[in-house]
């Protein structure tokens, strides 16, 4: 059965703030993944360590795979606490890690399910020109006022 | 992962300790008794020999060996079942006291800023859990590091008959060697060490002469038995009545209370599927100090060789019949009676003197040097003997062997290899055993790796895995920079899919990373541990995460985020094990990493957590500010991330949950109203009406002057206050400069230096704005506008109507 392509995309600033952040889910999906929102934030941070340590190894802007995140598990919602927010009906939490770290060290993280190294790279470079175009705006602005 | 208390080479020699049996009867049994402790327990503190000793290898050269521990256990202790041993882990875990957490600076690397975090410098729990488990073990076929090499037979010299009670224990005790179904007891081999010990009670046998001289007559009978070096006479209570002087020191204690869980655990265990056994209410009513003689006490615990019982098979726990033996009832063997429980006022060793316990530590050395270490080494020089001829016919024996057990598809052969007990690969196997436990790692190796290629070689998986792992161990204790690290890997891979024997995996991680962690691999060690995290158990997998995140935070490059997450991980597997304050503390621990970085979902996530964890645990405290921090959206207005209003709600809901039980509770009254975070007030658009506004006469000729009131297009203040200005000179010739305007309406626009004077009984009419940020709506009601008087400097207020009022707001 092929996974369906979820992603979660952040902008992560230099004190480890998350700037942008951004969700795409398939909309054939029911919208009750609601519990897996924070475990994205917890896997995008986490990965920022090991981005620091492959920023290292590349020249390159695109960094690739860095990390990869696996739980399986089986349970079901607590039918008593529907706000618990754990684990819920899923077979497999599988969320590959990719990131593309900026000149100015600003990193921009993808988490997805599928493996897709060139649309995920090239996501990657048209986020980081329009992340481009939007800070020099301000420029402009300053400059022209 | 965390520091421990002992190092990798310490650990792993002391989860291989060399077991020796102890059958002791019931008189010696109530001797000690007079101590509140059994003859297994008095001798607990002194099992680990502070000198070094000497053992010779099979060529003859003697190997030092430092801090020897022997591993005494009744010889009719059984491990408890599955299910109370994981009762007694979580116990365990709980109930380890912790270290204060340290501060420790992670310096800036990369991307990321120095942090100053608080965390646990060692974990206890961890490493109580980690004995616990290898305790309640079962021994298992493939390996005899868990099998007895020794029996201890005990008898006391003050008892009736002590040489036809040592008959029939040395006759119980050959048949227990020699069942054809071999059981429990699991021994090394059919002819072990068979040592006598006669205990001599100084206060009772020195009332007489008479029975000093039995006793010496009794030893002498015992040495012409067993053989001079395998007898020991041991004198203790010299003590004259148990008198409870605190000043003893008490090294019996801690280990009681992990052996009382134990085996008590193995008598419920055995209670519950048999009928035998002792209940467990018999541990109150046993008397604190047995009265010797009273063998036919009704507390008594049925033992297995009462003749009126019913034969039982033995299963986990159960215990064997012997229908063939006949021995009479008033000799009871003491058969896995409770030791009784750890109270608070229990002392333990009250009639002991000093000179007992160095003559208790005296029996302890002359039983391993005299007696333990040269029937090990004619053991090892006798089972290289059989090795070495054996190997040479072996072609032949394993041909026939494998033709016996038919074919083998590859991988499926884990149990269908079953070895005889004489077979040369498991005399080899035995042999590397007893190097490896007496500190002979080098031909340990050897004869662990010939054993491993004849296990491979027959496809016996499981054999192949133990042998396997063994001998990584033995080269790393040997050397620890040079020792086959895929070895372990292997190991481990063989018991985790091949054989599925998912207990073996777990001790092989806890060993090998124990191996990494000297060598400063954490990462590796910090894969290894994930690795064996499962949805099956949420302590363990608790446990392991942990660990994994110490590895991530200790190891040369520290990676911070790691180590929160996997401490989140962890605290969520920890509040599904139902440990809840170590949930509690591995979350704050982990949120110290996540704070004020914005990434909001995160951060709610483990103060809700937070929140639930306090609360359970009835910090109202500390639960109160979790809650506080989700529903404040002072700080969370402008992250770029929000919770959906289904997750608002749940946690406006259990915040006012918790703030009423809060407020009830634990606030005090003195202080004042407490303070909302919900809804935000605007204070800089708070508007005060001095006066309440009049309706005006409705005339039509009129105009009426109009009061200020809220409702109304602000004032122009600058034309009105010019006019009073100039009024006011006029009049009163006052300066300009020191003009302040009368004032009825206060907004951000006005000088609000001084406080306004408004005349008694006057409706003063305040208004707020409120904000509410969250998507959800709230309702407010019952508003009250609360005030305190603070009179002027030298005045009392004389009037009792000035105090608290209200006033209801509506809006």
């Amino acid at each position: 059965m092929a996974v369906s392509g979820n992603y979660y995309f952040a902008i992560v600033g230099h004190q480890d703030n998350p700037m942008f952040e951004m969700e795409f889910v398939p909309t054939n999906k029911e919208p009750k993944k609601e519990d897996h929102r924070h475990l994205n934030q917890f896997i995008a941070h986490a990965a920022l360590d090991l981005v620091d340590e492959s920023m290292w190894t590349t020249t390159s802007m695109y960094l690739r795979l860095v990390d990869k995140f696996n739980e399986c598990s089986s349970k079901q919602v607590n039918k008593q606490h529907p706000s618990k927010t754990s684990a819920s009906l899923l077979l497999c939490f599988l969320r590959y890690v990719s990131a593309f770290v900026t000149a100015g060290r600003i990193r921009l993280i993808c988490l997805h399910d599928v493996k897709n190294d060139d649309g995920i790279k090239n996501f990657f470079m048209e986020m980081y020109e329009t992340y481009i175009k939007v800070g020099i705006v301000r420029f402009r602005h300053s400059i022209c006022t | 992962m965390a520091q421990c208390k002992f190092s990798p080479h310490e650990y792993i020699q002391n989860s291989f300790s060399p077991q020796v049996a102890i059958l002791c009867s019931e008189d010696a049994d109530n001797l000690c008794l007079k101590n509140n402790l059994r003859f297994v327990e008095l001798i607990q503190p002194f099992c680990r020999l502070n000198s070094e000793i000497r053992i010779a290898d099979p060529a003859g050269t003697t190997v030092p060996f430092r801090n020897l521990r022997v591993v005494f256990e009744d010889m009719n202790r059984r491990p408890p079942q599955p299910t109370l041993g994981k009762k007694l882990l979580s116990e365990v875990v709980s109930s380890t006291p912790w270290d204060r957490p340290v501060t420790r600076t992670i310096g800036a690397s990369g991307t990321r800023e120095a942090l100053e975090l608080e965390l646990q410098p060692s974990t206890p729990w961890f490493e109580t859990w980690r004995d616990t488990f290898l305790h309640v073990q079962y021994p298992s076929d493939h390996e005899f590091t868990k099998h007895y090499i020794a029996c201890i037979v005990v008898v006391a010299a003050t008892s009736e008959q002590p040489v036809e009670q040592l008959n029939r224990l040395s006759q119980y005790l050959h048949q227990q060697l020699h069942q054809t179904p071999a059981r429990f007891p699991k021994w090394f081999s059919p002819n072990i060490l068979k040592f006598c010990v006669l205990l001599h009670d100084v206060t009772a046998g020195d009332l007489t002469r008479q029975v000093k001289q039995q006793s010496e007559q009794i030893f002498e009978h015992m040495v012409t038995t067993f053989g001079s070096s395998n007898c020991h006479l041991l004198q203790i209570n010299s003590r004259e009545t148990d008198q409870t002087d605190i000043h003893l020191p008490d090294p019996w204690s801690q280990f009681l209370l992990q052996r009382a869980a134990c085996d008590l655990s193995g008598g419920n265990s055995s209670e519950t599927s048999s009928g035998t056994g002792t209940p467990r209410e018999d541990v109150s009513a046993l008397p604190s100090r047995v009265i010797e003689g009273d063998t036919m006490d009704t507390a008594e615990p049925i033992h297995p060789l009462s003749p009126t019982l019913p034969p039982t098979d033995e299963k986990n726990g159960t215990f064997d019949m012997m229908p063939g033996v006949e021995i009479s009832s008033d000799v009871p063997v003491m058969v896995n009676r409770p030791s009784l429980g750890v109270g608070a006022g229990q002392h333990h060793g009250g009639c002991l003197t000093s000179s007992d316990v160095d003559r208790i530590r005296i029996f302890i050395h002359e039983f391993c040097v005299r007696s333990l270490i040269p029937h090990v080494e004619k053991q090892i020089r006798y089972l290289n003997e059989v090795v070495t001829n054996r190997s040479r016919s072996k072609s032949l024996l394993s041909a026939t062997r494998r033709w016996l057990v038919g074919n083998k598809s590859p991988g499926s052969a884990t149990n269908s290899v079953i070895y005889s007990s004489e077979a040369t690969e498991l005399q080899t196997r035995r042999l590397g055993d007893l190097c490896f436990m007496f500190g002979l790692y080098e031909v340990a190796y050897s004869y662990y790796h010939t054993a491993k290629n004849d296990f491979k070689s027959d496809q016996a998986w499981l054999y192949f895995a133990g042998a396997q792992e063994m001998a990584a161990l033995a080269a790393f204790m040997q050397n620890s920079s040079d020792y086959p690290k895929r070895y372990l890997e292997n190991s481990l891979q063989t018991y985790l899919n091949v054989c599925k024997v998912y207990n073996f995996a777990i001790r092989s991680t806890l060993l090998s990373t124990e191996v990494l962690k000297h060598c400063g691999e954490f990462g590796e060690a910090a894969m290894m541990f994930i690795k064996l995290t499962s949805e099956e158990s949420d302590l363990l997998s608790a446990l392991m995460l942990e660990q994994a995140a110490h590895c991530f935070i200790n190891s040369q490059r520290p990676l911070p985020r790691k180590y929160a997450f996997h401490m989140t991980l962890a605290g969520h597997r920890f509040s599904k094990a139902g440990q809840r304050s170590h949930s509690l503390r591995a979350y704050k621990q982990a949120f110290q990493v996540y704070a004020t970085h914005g990434w909001v979902l995160a951060e709610d996530h483990i103060h809700f957590t937070l929140g639930k964890q306090a609360h359970h645990l009835k910090q109202l405290t500390e639960g109160l500010e979790a809650y506080s921090k989700l529903v404040d959206q002072k700080l969370k207005k402008n992250a770029s991330s929000q919770q959906s209003p289904s997750q608002q709600i749940t946690y406006v809901r259990e915040f006012i949950n918790i703030f009423h039980q809060y407020t009830e509770q634990e606030w005090n009254a003195s202080l004042g109203a407490p303070c909302l975070p919900l809804p935000l007030i605007e204070s800089q658009v708070t508007r005060v009406l001095l006066g309440a506004p009049q309706d005006s006469p409705t005339s039509s000729d009129w105009i009426a002057a109009s009061h200020l009131s809220l409702d109304a297009p602000p004032p122009d203040n600058a034309r009105w206050f010019a006019l009073e200005r100039e009024v006011t000179e006029k009049y009163s010739g006052l300066n300009a400069n020191t003009f302040k305007p009368n004032l009825q309406l206060l907004t951000s626009d006005t000088p609000n230096t001084e406080s306004p004077v408004v005349p008694v009984n006057e409706p003063v009419v305040v208004e707020i704005i409120m904000v509410n940020p969250l998507s959800l709506s709230l309702l407010i009601s019952d508003v009250r506008l609360v005030f305190t008087f603070e009179p002027a400097d030298d005045e009392e207020p004389n009037d009792v109507s000035v105090k608290h009022s209200t006033c209801l707001f509506l809006h």
